[in-house]
């Protein structure tokens, strides 16, 4: 079947989905929300709509990016516009149907936002509130709109536009589209995705594999997991398009054990892909075959390194090997290879799609594009919010993610090996990519956590070096001993048995750490600590001299508080 | 400096026919060794040291190397666990809202630490590696049940079953993707 056609079809479906006839009731149903007591307030909906003997449609959909107000029901009624509302208990999302559907009150009160153009009942619209004005949603774009596991949604929301146009393409021009585009890798390496791709397309072998990185380990970041739960498609489109541009006929997803649900999610759009001819054999018609396999991991952070995620493929202990070789040229199966995170290949087909000037005119002259920061910790409305670079990151912690700057101690900078850096100069910085370069930090994997002032400084490193240390692969030993040695010594400080020496010590040993490692994993392992005895030296010294926690959470040891 | 005293266990009679049956869709194929792990974990509720013999026979890889893999993967178990698996988020955010006195309390209530298995064989106690829902951060689960926002005096109340969890979402049990109507809402 032709594009056209399958589009036009679910172009009508959506039509009458966005037009019913019935009350439609849209449960928000990411891992947040399910947490958050999702499946009773489906129950509690579906029980008020059987005791007004109303036929209505209830429907799921992914995480819009608004954890704080979880669990989220969008109700629409016949000729009026989608309202979302939140947080609910089961006994108000009960109450709220029988408003709303019984009685047609819109409940004001309980309302985020309308999917319309112009207030309704009062109710601003989505793009007007202060969570989204400032967004600008490409990977999320449908996230949180779109039912997940219904593939006529996605086509009706220009799905496959972006693969269609790159199959008339030469894989060449594909690259060069992803070159000029400026999009960069969104795992946390920032490098070009389009140089990557060249580097694989060049290289001489039969037989490429693309792999999508999926192992999304770093704590306080869960921008793959909202698009792998609430549009699974518009990741596997640009997987494809990564496929074709890379003469790659196989690939792989391999996604976290952790994510079970965004795992069944993808494995469903899977399956709804190749009954339309979208993914298999001869994909829209072309002469373009390829096979997505999904692989579950089995909780390895290592598994994230790409190396490391190629030796888990391949059936071994995730344990990265020496570059150069690069992926590239041999990766899987020591074949020529492209691994990308989630995000970077979610934003792939609309830069087909809409063209390659579109995207880098996003964002900022040296940053291009947009990025997913998700914000978590010591804040009152922890959230993941897509925004273009440019934006402070002020207005993305005390404005959208609304933390109390009384309380808001340090920010740590995306995944456990990060910087960990005050709060108040966090605040003078821009998002971007060189921009942060250039203040000596890093998005990362965009992941913010916020520490309040409850946070002891050195006991959180103690357990940010005990994951490193009990994550680290042990196949190089500056590594292994590294975060050993910064393990044992922080846990003597937190016991209140620190050394004044302690604290050279552990500058001292850095530079080993950082240029010995082989892998990112150990590479970067030094820096919580490094950052915070610059940032925070005083803490880690009334441990060591006064022998206490000033914070109350480090359990000193007896012998200690003798002293 | 993990703890853990694995309580002796024979190895069941029919061990190896079971095995060889469970691994017949991986036979052959060595990339396969963590899948296979995991479904031989799935119905023993850990990876018998006896088992790896015959995965090293059936997939084609060394003994050795089965059981550096056996050892590497988090959510595989290469001793008898507890009847029940309690798992605490040792990500970021939750380390820092909380983990650590939680922690503390459950080393008071069931003298456990990380990779503990209570001296009854009822509870043993793992770190999750942050399933990034940090939004509900502190993260605990008992098995399959998930307790978010926790707050160290619940932890007696949750061990009792006084409080109410969140059924589903059933992961880090190192067991093969479980069928979507178990996962989905």
């Amino acid at each position: 079947m032709s594009l056209e056609v399958l589009v036009a079809e679910a172009r009508s479906r959506w039509e009458r989905k966005v037009n019913p006839d019935r009350p439609r009731v849209i449960i928000s149903a990411g891992s947040c929300g399910i947490f958050a007591g999702a499946r009773k307030v489906k129950a509690a909906v579906i029980d008020a709509l059987k005791g007004l003997h109303v036929d209505a449609s209830v429907e799921k959909t992914g995480c819009v990016g608004l954890c704080w107000a979880e669990p989220m029901v969008d109700i629409q009624l016949p000729g009026r516009p989608r309202v979302a509302y939140g947080p609910l208990t089961p006994a108000e999302a009960a109450r709220l149907v029988e408003d709303v559907v019984g009685r047609g009150d819109p409940r004001v009160d309980k309302a985020l936002y309308v999917y319309a153009d112009a207030p309704y009942e009062g109710i601003p619209p989505r793009e007007k509130t202060d969570w989204f004005k400032l967004q600008y949603r490409i990977t999320q774009r449908n996230v949180g709109i779109i039912d997940p596991e219904d593939l006529d949604d996605y086509l009706a929301s220009g799905g496959y536009e972006g693969l269609a146009r790159a199959l008339t393409m030469t894989p060449a021009e594909v690259v060069e589209a992803v070159k000029k585009s400026g999009l960069r890798g969104c795992g946390g390496a920032a490098f070009p995705t389009g140089l990557k791709w060249e580097f694989c397309l060049r290289a001489r072998g039969d037989e490429k594999y693309i792999i999508c990185n999926a192992d999304e380990g770093n704590p306080g970041t869960w921008k793959d997991r909202l698009i792998m739960e609430g549009d699974p498609f518009q990741l596997i489109e640009g997987i494809t398009i990564a496929a074709y541009a890379n003469g790659a006929s196989r690939g792989f997803i391999y996604i976290r054990d952790e994510y079970p649900l965004a795992s069944s999610r993808v494995r469903t759009a899977v399956e709804k892909l190749r009954a339309r001819g979208l993914l298999g054999d001869k994909i829209l018609g072309s002469g373009f075959s390829f096979e997505l396999i999904i692989r579950d991991g089995a909780g390895s952070y290592l598994c994230g390194e790409e190396m490391g995620l190629i030796s888990s493929l391949e059936g071994d202990r995730a344990m990265p090997r020496s570059r150069p070789p690069f992926p590239a040229t041999n990766g899987l199966f020591y074949k020529p290879t492209v691994v990308n995170n989630v995000e970077t290949l979610a934003n792939v087909p609309q830069i087909i799609a809409r063209g390659w000037e579109w995207y880098a005119g996003l964002g900022t002259e040296r940053s291009k594009g947009v990025r997913t920061i998700t914000v978590s910790g010591a804040v009152r409305r922890p959230g993941g919010f897509e925004l273009p670079f440019g934006i402070p990151l002020k207005t993305v912690i005390y404005d959208l993610a609304q933390a109390d700057p009384a309380d808001l101690k340090a920010v740590q900078m995306g995944g456990p090996a990060s910087n960990i850096l005050p709060a108040d100069f966090v605040a003078t910085l821009p998002l971007g990519l060189d921009e942060l370069r250039d203040a000596g930090t890093t998005i990362g994997s965009g992941g913010l956590v916020m520490l309040g002032q409850q946070t002891c400084i050195p006991n959180l490193v103690l357990q940010l070096m005990e994951f490193l240390r009990d994550e680290s692969c042990g196949k190089c030993f500056p590594c292994q001993m590294g975060t050993r040695a910064y393990y044992n010594t922080l846990y003597r400080i937190c016991r209140g048995e620190g050394r004044p020496e302690d604290l050279d010590f552990m500058l001292d040993i850095a530079p080993a750490v950082q240029f010995g490692s082989l892998c990112g994993h150990g590479q970067v392992a030094h820096v919580p600590v490094v950052d915070t005895i610059t940032h925070f030296r005083h803490e880690y010294e009334v441990h060591i001299r006064e022998r206490r926690c000033p914070q109350g959470v480090c359990e000193l040891s007896p012998v200690a508080t003798a002293v | 400096m993990r703890e853990s005293q694995p309580p002796r266990r024979a190895a069941p009679a029919d061990l190896e026919e079971r095995v060889r049956r469970l691994l017949a869709p991986f036979r052959g194929d060595r990339t396969m060794t963590v899948d296979a792990l995991k479904v031989i974990q799935q119905a023993y509720g850990y990876v018998p040291p006896e088992s790896l013999r015959v995965v090293a026979e059936e997939l084609g890889v060394s003994e050795n190397t089965l059981d550096g893999i056996l050892h590497f993967y988090e959510f595989l178990f290469p001793h008898p666990v507890g009847e029940k698996i309690i798992r605490v988020c040792s990500g970021t955010v939750c380390q820092a809202l909380g983990t650590p006195a939680i922690l503390r309390r459950l080393r008071e209530r069931l003298g456990i630490g990380w990779h503990g298995t209570t001296s009854d064989g009822r509870y043993t106690l793992v770190p999750l590696p942050c399933y990034n829902t940090c939004a509900y951060a502190p993260i605990l689960q008992v098995d399959t049940l998930t307790f978010v926002r926790v707050t160290p005096d619940q932890v007696e109340a949750i061990l009792e079953g006084r409080v109410e969890g969140v059924e589903g979402l059933p992961c880090g049990d190192g067991m093969p993707t479980p069928p979507r109507e178990e996962v989905d809402l």
